[in-house]
């Protein structure tokens, strides 16, 4: 006790030292809180992207069509089911969607066929969830085919040259209907689309869902419909009503960590990058402590060499100066989060737009808009203040040992 | 002096005929060579040229559909046609291979397209054989090593068992097929066709099973296919053949874009 009040009160005695070691402190920690917040927000990011792109945050789909993919296995909503979806909590979305393995070629004879998804889509519903039609890069979305008038399509941007097709051409497309048979039909390209992923913008089309039903023969048959969670913390909740309305007997439903594992995996494999950048960083964070109060120390040799003169022990020299650095640590942790979170809410709601056309040319490929996020981890909060406080420890440790080394005749020889 | 040479190499090939004669009189029991049995197995199933029709009956849990196809498939040229009869829906609808290049003509909107390779292993109209199995691109016979396993019985008949590997340059899809040929006739009973899931590990995927053996032309021809997938239970596609002419000589205008396209020839 006698020891806290002696550090306290030698803080406060060198208002200047206190002050750098402090803002070393309280630096240190805002570098890692925002290093943190910048990895949690491309992390979200990254996240929403992948799965607004097209997946969604569940899937619903009749029980044996994900393994099969037969539209035999199709999903039929009952009207029950679709008041459940309508009735989501967290104001979530849903849209249906019928996929079918197929082949297009130019409509000219002999023309080879190449291999397609052909995505059966509601084009105001995909508008308001997904970012498929956010797309589009010429033209217009695919409609029902008026009365006599020729069914409709959108191509990927790289299948449409794939094909030679342009806008107003029509193509043939061949798929397996219902019954296994073959089913070939001409459609209108209207449009054509760039998502930045090669999978659907070389090998992907999209036909208003009705159509695409009508072709294939399947009734109101559906691949399998998608929901898209307005607010992620309502997940849980529309889980348990998808259950609900879905049971899991006829029914799969998926949740995204399953639909993106890529996504998922990249950032399992990213974690760890990030663990070593923090770990060096922390270093980097403990050796500017070390140095500030290493530095204290040597200007304290005459005060040192009088503590011992008037035979205190080195042992609780050693634990003065800990005590010192960790008062010291705690003050600059408690300022650094004092300062830090609120900085990163802010950040949060108001990102960092970034300059630089190339660079924000680069990223519209990805569909990313040209922003710096950051968003608050759950660890910044919890592991941070516990894990720099044990660097504070550590880099007290060399400077406290070296100041309980001081001798009497050093200060004299100082004085 | 042409002459003479043409004597002696007569006379070297009844020499060896003779030898071989002698030695197959000598171990009557020897069983043939691997690849001879293949080999007869095949020509009894596809003769040299075949000109077949046939019916396909398509069995899912929900539904059975039949088609009525003709087929012509002429080994020597590497090359085949397929014209489906009925049912009205798909009538019309045919396919022509020539060596690896593969088109079907697709009556509805009038036109040929040409099917990319990576579509040989796809459903053939919904049934449970691929384009490969209908269009006969690959070869039991020229794209596998066979190999004798130790089997000598099925379901009571007498048969061999043979392992057949894909050769390395072979543009082959199976990883391994295992054929039991019946020993009396050389009549094919039984193929199952396997993937390779890790190396040395292998999976059976489908199975086609041949009964109904009548004799044309001198061969044992069995008139009844039926391909089991077995990752599907439920599904199954039987073939029937109803008409058969072999070894006849192919026109080379049943191989042609024109033909192809000649939806009237269905009818």
């Amino acid at each position: 006790m006698l020891l806290l009040t002696l550090a306290w009160r030698n803080l406060g005695r060198s208002r200047r030292r206190t002050a750098l070691t402090l803002a070393a402190a309280v630096f240190a920690t805002l570098l890692m809180i925002l290093n943190l917040a910048v990895s949690a927000g491309s992390q979200r990011r990254w996240i929403a992207n992948a799965v607004e792109l097209y997946p969604g945050h569940f899937q619903v789909s009749a029980r044996g069509y994900r393994d099969s993919h037969a539209l035999d296995d199709a999903l039929a909503l009952a009207p029950e089911q679709r008041a459940a979806l309508d009735a989501l909590p967290g104001g979530a979305g849903w849209a249906p969607r019928l996929e079918s393995f197929g082949l297009l070629s130019a409509d000219v004879d002999s023309a080879t066929g190449r291999g397609v998804q052909l995505l059966g889509i509601e084009v105001a519903r995909e508008r308001a969830l997904s970012r498929l039609l956010r797309g589009m890069n010429s033209g217009r979305a695919p409609a029902r085919a008026r009365a006599g008038g020729p069914r409709e399509i959108a191509l990927g941007d790289q299948l449409a040259r794939n094909l030679g097709a342009k806008l107003g051409d029509s193509v043939i497309a061949v798929s397996a209907d219902a019954f296994g048979s073959q089913t070939a039909d001409r459609f209108r390209v209207v449009g054509t689309f760039h998502l930045g992923s090669s999978e659907l913008d070389g090998f992907a089309a999209f036909v208003d869902l009705g159509e695409l039903q009508d072709f294939l023969g399947v009734g109101q048959g559906l691949s399998h419909v998608a929901i898209f969670a307005a607010d992620l913390r309502a997940q849980a909740a529309i889980a348990a009503a998808l259950a609900a309305a879905f049971p899991a007997d006829r029914f799969d439903v998926v949740a995204w960590p399953q639909l993106v594992p890529e996504v998922v995996q990249f950032f399992r494999i990213k974690d760890v990058g990030d663990w070593l950048k923090n770990g060096l960083l922390l270093i980097v964070v403990g050796f500017g402590l070390l140095n500030t109060i290493l530095m204290s120390v040597f200007e304290r040799v005459r005060e040192f060499g009088v503590l011992r003169a008037i035979g205190m022990r080195p042992r609780a020299i050693c634990g003065l100066v800990v005590m010192e650095s960790l008062l010291l640590s705690l003050l600059g942790i408690a300022l650094g989060f004092a300062l830090g979170v609120p900085l990163v809410l802010w950040l949060a709601r108001n990102p960092i737009p970034l300059s630089g056309a190339e660079l924000r040319a680069s990223l519209a490929v990805f569909g990313l808009e040209p922003v710096l996020e950051f968003a608050l981890s759950r660890s910044a909060l919890l592991a941070l203040p516990a894990v720099l406080f044990a660097v504070g420890l550590l880099a007290a440790l060399v400077p406290a040992v070296r100041a309980s080394r001081s001798r009497p005749v050093d200060a004299l020889r100082e004085a | 002096m042409a002459g003479a040479a043409e004597v002696t190499r007569r006379g070297v090939a009844l020499g060896l005929a003779l030898a071989l004669l002698g030695a197959s009189l000598a171990r009557p029991d020897a069983p043939p060579d691997a690849e001879e049995i293949v080999r007869r197995a095949e020509d009894a199933l596809r003769g040299k040229t075949a000109e077949m029709k046939l019916r396909m009956t398509i069995t899912t849990p929900r539904w059975t559909r039949e088609l009525e196809v003709r087929s012509w498939d002429d080994r020597p040229k590497d090359r085949s046609f397929v014209r489906v009869l009925a049912p009205e829906k798909d009538k019309g609808t045919a396919f022509l291979r020539d060596h690896d290049a593969f088109w079907t003509w697709l009556p509805r909107v009038e036109r040929a397209m040409r099917v990319p390779p990576s579509m040989m292993l796809q459903s053939w109209m919904g049934s449970d054989f691929t384009n490969d199995d209908l269009a006969r691109e690959s070869s039991l016979e020229k794209d596998y090593v066979a190999v004798l396993l130790p089997g000598n019985e099925l379901d009571g008949v007498a048969a061999w068992q043979l392992a057949l590997q894909p050769r390395p340059e072979a543009p082959v899809v199976w990883a391994k097929v295992e054929l039991w040929i019946e020993k009396t006739r050389y009549a094919p009973l039984l193929y199952t066709y396997f993937d390779e899931r890790a190396p040395g590990q292998f999976e059976a995927l489908r199975t086609l099973r041949f009964s109904d053996v009548h004799e044309v032309q001198g061969r044992p021809l069995p008139h009844q296919w039926e391909m089991t997938p077995l990752d599907k239970p439920g599904h199954s596609t039987r073939v029937e053949l109803e008409e058969v002419k072999l070894d006849q000589t192919l026109s080379d205008d049943i191989f042609t874009q024109s033909n192809l396209r000649n939806s009237e020839a269905a009818r």
